[in-house]
């Protein structure tokens, strides 16, 4: 394995407003010992989101969600990046009504993962 | 290619970021783009800062960054984390205190992974603070990990390199007087709230001061509560007195000059050593020798002497190189 070789960045987003982070803490973890690099970061607004994810040039952003913070900054994240032309592949996590993952796969997320998720399953839906 | 460069040069920062990734990724354009940026760059001042884990660089950064940009400068910042040596990936966990920063366009901030190397810096940390530079950035801050005598890798690169410490790390002025103590231009102890900080500043204070032969830097040794907005003032008006200092007596251009010899022999370095271990796992008689190396049929001095000593190694490594280029 060339440890210098191109590696899968990740962007792992949470808000602000959002205390229960166990979840995405554990999944950055994860997805470390998986070979990929991944920031984490909070956020105030979901502008900061795009800004960051342009920045750091990631592959993935994944972002997790126990409010309807959803409905807004997503949308808003996936125009943001498509004004610059950046694709990325959009996970979630948290607790999303799972009557809105159709919605939300039409608008461009690779998949929702809440709670109880088998860790390789995102890894599987990252690497695919 | 070309119109990445262009649009940097014109400000474009997601241009900026493609660019540092192709560095990262170990473009085959590399060379080409560091041509065509070569006349830009040059007149960014670099600050490193580093020190153990916990101390508060992300916090200290993110308000001298404040301080930077009320003053109508520009700042870029490159953070550095360690790579597991295990799975090769990385927690690059420093821009969560920078969060304030983030849609400030005066501020560009990328996290880099070590991937592998060992330093404390990450491999192509020239090339990305060469772009930033040339993206015109006035100030560049260089974060990294520095916990003993091998992570000064920081001196190569940075003008000011500066030291963050706490009260709480009186071993580890006892254990590091050797090594990322003797590159330090200014040391904070920050977090001063938590601890004495006395004590730890007139230990380095003695230490410094046995060293220090007359016309040397005579570094500050602060005390800091970043979190509170305590000190920030000082260790800007510290940075810019070492800079006066470093300009007056040459010494700016001298650290230049070494910083680029630095730079080139670590391309050097990376770019033999890469083709090298990789031809050793190629060739069927240079994996012979490992072979015997790893049951312990060969002592590896021997296998060394064996292996440069034959002449077809460097046949095969001139014309992997070469191809490269």
């Amino acid at each position: 394995m060339g440890i210098h070789n191109k590696r899968i960045k990740v962007l792992l987003a949470k808000s602000d407003q959002d205390a229960h982070d166990r979840g995405i803490r554990y999944i950055a973890e994860v997805l470390r010992d998986a070979g990929m690099e991944v920031i984490f970061i909070r956020y105030r607004i979901c502008d900061q989101v795009a800004r960051v994810a342009l920045e750091e040039d990631v592959d993935v952003i994944g972002m997790s969600f126990y409010s309807s913070g959803y409905t807004y900054d997503i949308p808003v994240v996936l125009k943001l990046l498509n004004e610059k032309g950046k694709k990325v592949k959009f996970i979630l996590g948290g607790i999303i009504p799972s009557d809105e993952v159709p919605r939300l796969t039409e608008m461009g997320v690779s998949g929702v993962f809440g709670p109880d998720t088998p860790t390789n399953k995102v890894i599987q839906c990252i690497t695919s | 290619m070309q119109k990445l460069v262009k649009d940097m040069l014109q400000g474009d920062f997601y241009a900026l970021s493609r660019l540092m990734t192709m560095a990262e990724d170990n473009s085959d354009e590399l060379p080409e783009i560091m041509q065509e940026i070569d006349r830009y760059s040059g007149n960014s001042y670099r600050i490193g800062i580093t020190g153990p884990p916990g101390c508060g660089k992300s916090t200290l950064i993110g308000k001298l960054t404040t301080k930077i940009r009320e003053q109508g400068a520009t700042v870029g910042i490159i953070a550095c984390d360690p790579s597991s040596p295990f799975s090769g990936g990385a927690l690059l966990g420093d821009r969560i205190r920078l969060q304030s920063h983030f849609l400030d366009n005066g501020v560009f901030i990328r996290s880099m992974a070590t991937r592998g190397k060992i330093g404390g810096l990450s491999r192509k940390i020239y090339v990305i603070a060469r772009l930033l530079d040339s993206f015109g950035k006035d100030f560049i801050i260089i974060e990294t990990v520095g916990v003993g005598q091998t992570e000064v890798d920081i001196y190569g690169i940075a003008d000011t390199t500066i030291l963050v410490l706490t009260p709480m790390v009186g071993d580890y002025i006892q254990a590091m007087k050797a090594g990322v103590m003797e590159i330090a231009d200014i040391f904070i102890i920050n977090k001063t709230d938590i601890g004495e900080a006395d004590v730890i500043a007139e230990d380095i204070a003695s230490v410094l001061a046995r060293r220090r032969k007359p016309g040397d830097w005579k570094p500050f040794i602060l005390k800091t509560q970043a979190k509170n907005d305590v000190g920030i003032k000082e260790i800007d008006e510290a940075i810019k007195s070492h800079r006066k200092f470093l300009n007056e007596t040459g010494l700016a251009s001298q650290r230049r000059e070494q910083s680029r010899k630095q730079e080139f022999l670590e391309i050097i370095k990376e770019k033999v050593l890469d083709q090298l271990t990789k031809l050793l796992g190629e060739k069927e008689h240079f994996e012979a020798y490992l072979r015997k190396i790893e049951k312990g049929e060969m002592n590896p001095y021997r296998a060394c002497d064996g292996i440069l000593g034959d002449k077809r190694i460097w046949e095969a490594l001139f014309s992997k190189v070469s191809s490269h280029s």
